[in-house]
């Protein structure tokens, strides 16, 4: 069964006129799908309507059931979002009580995805103690560890240095890579959806739907440098250009 | 460091002039009522000698605590049950409210009718200080939680009861320690209200009984004391406080 989004509205409470009317998108099992717009676009919003954190106006978020001990969906925020007054494995422990793992089986869960993004001996630190590009990897660890089928992430490397931003990607990217978790990326960085993306919708016009859909069909790994992903980062440059408000 | 050297010379600087003036104008003035400070430190040893000083002192803190522990169990719990909002803590709030500004001492009239001369007139005053800071700030704390960490809690499909044993409850700690620290502070400035003039032991009862006998120098021996346990329960308090929520930056 396909993930989907049918016709989704919402308007935040007292505002005069909707942020989303009439989003539909299709996700392919597996696949990752960029989500680009100008900023106002409603971008965070139709991911929040999609982990069930707003209540939709109308339409519908479908998600497909997920096997055995995973969860529909879960978000990576743009900051990392750990509790500070619990450790790393801590931070684990709470996203995976909440989803109903048992104690015993909540270290198998992370251990294995802490270790692939090269943060093997952080567990019992603070996460006041890590720098932002390890909390991040600790927070995409967390969203995974929960199996979710639909992972959601919001802008999650808007606010580290380019070149961690580039090793982050390939983390990411590595991590998704041959598993049947299909990722919604919302981020402002053509390159970035060049990179990671099978799919790429704009968001834009006031209300916002979608104006423009691309999708990616290139070999994976991707090189982020290489000619084949700059010369789509350019086309989804033109496209989201026409989604700008023209500067009048 | 040659900062905090040049601090440190000033501080003992100003004491030094201070405690010198004080005693050169007592000597010079020789009456009752301004004793000099060799004679109040001649009168501290001599207390403490006797033993009166620290039964006092002992006195003092047993009401403290007693009326202290009150008020953290019942602040924390009415706190809590404040911050569930809604219409009928609504008027719990509005209770506290109207209660709060009304300082301890203004309720000793009624203490003693209530409950007579001693201990339970004393704790009662403590428990009226320390009460409403307590509750203020645990219901304060537990409302103002950070809504990002809501939103996580949400997003992971978290429980009312798993958000609020890992979430509300540790992000609020911090502003209910500080509740709890300030209570204490106000828990010991009542105790010495209500053993002025309700109390038969006690460093608040001991300088107005020096009073009563013109021992100007006793009731200053007092007033340091009283000054001392204070700044010795705040500052253990204040370590309690680092280790509880030693999280915060």
């Amino acid at each position: 069964m396909t993930a989907r989004i049918t016709d989704v509205c919402f308007s935040f409470p007292g505002a005069d006129r909707p942020v989303l009317d009439g989003v539909s998108l299709t996700f392919e099992p597996g696949s990752t799908t960029a989500v680009l717009g100008p900023s106002g676009a409603g971008k965070s919003t139709l991911l929040r309507l999609m982990a069930g954190l707003l209540p939709l106006d109308r339409g519908s978020v479908v998600l497909p059931p997920v096997a055995g001990a995973g969860v529909p969906v879960a978000m990576v925020f743009q900051d990392p979002r750990l509790l500070p007054w619990l450790t790393v494995r801590g931070n684990f422990d709470f996203a995976l009580e909440a989803a109903g793992v048992a104690p015993t089986h909540r270290e198998a869960r992370w251990r294995p995805l802490l270790d692939a993004v090269g943060l093997a001996d952080v567990a019992d630190v603070r996460p006041g103690a890590l720098s932002g590009g390890m909390a991040q990897r600790v927070g995409v660890v967390r969203a995974l560890s929960l199996r979710p089928g639909v992972l959601l992430l919001d802008e999650p490397f808007g606010a580290v240095d380019p070149l961690l931003r580039d090793q982050l990607q390939a983390m990411l990217s590595a991590l998704l890579a041959g598993g049947d978790t299909t990722a919604v990326l919302v981020t402002h960085d053509v390159r970035e959806a060049a990179v990671l993306a099978d799919q790429v919708a704009i968001l834009g016009g006031t209300p916002s739907a979608v104006v423009a859909q691309l999708s990616v069909d290139l070999p994976r790994p991707r090189d982020g440098l290489g000619p084949s992903v700059s010369a789509v980062a350019r086309d989804i440059r033109s496209a989201l250009a026409g989604a700008m408000p023209s500067a009048s | 460091m040659t900062d905090r050297r040049g601090q440190a010379l000033v501080v003992a600087l100003t004491l030094g002039v201070v405690v010198g003036a004080w005693e050169g104008l007592a000597r010079a003035l020789d009456v009752p009522a301004l004793p000099a400070p060799s004679a109040v430190v001649s009168m501290a040893v001599w207390l403490a000698g006797e033993g009166t000083l620290f039964s006092d002192v002992g006195a003092s803190l047993a009401r403290v605590f007693t009326g202290f522990a009150a008020a953290a169990v019942l602040g924390l719990v009415l706190g809590a049950v404040g911050a569930l909002g809604g219409p009928w803590t609504a008027g719990l709030r509005a209770l506290v409210a109207t209660i709060r500004p009304v300082p301890p001492i203004a309720w000793i009239p009624l203490s003693i009718l209530w409950f007579g001369l001693g201990d339970p007139s004393a704790w009662f005053i403590v428990f009226v200080g320390a009460f409403s800071p307590i509750f203020v700030q645990t219901c304060w704390s537990l409302q103002r939680c950070d809504p990002r960490w809501l939103e996580l809690a949400q997003s992971v499909g978290a429980g009312p009861w798993l958000t609020f044993r890992r979430v509300r409850l540790p992000a609020a700690a911090p502003g209910v320690v500080a509740g709890l620290r300030t209570g204490l502070g106000l828990a010991w400035t009542s105790v010495i209200a209500a053993e002025l003039v309700g109390a038969q032991s006690g460093l608040g009862y001991r300088i107005q009984m020096h009073r009563v006998v013109v021992e100007t120098d006793g009731v200053i021996v007092g007033m340091v004391c009283i000054g001392l346990c204070g700044l010795a329960m705040d500052a253990a308090a204040r370590r309690l406080e680092r280790r509880l929520v030693d999280w915060t930056p």
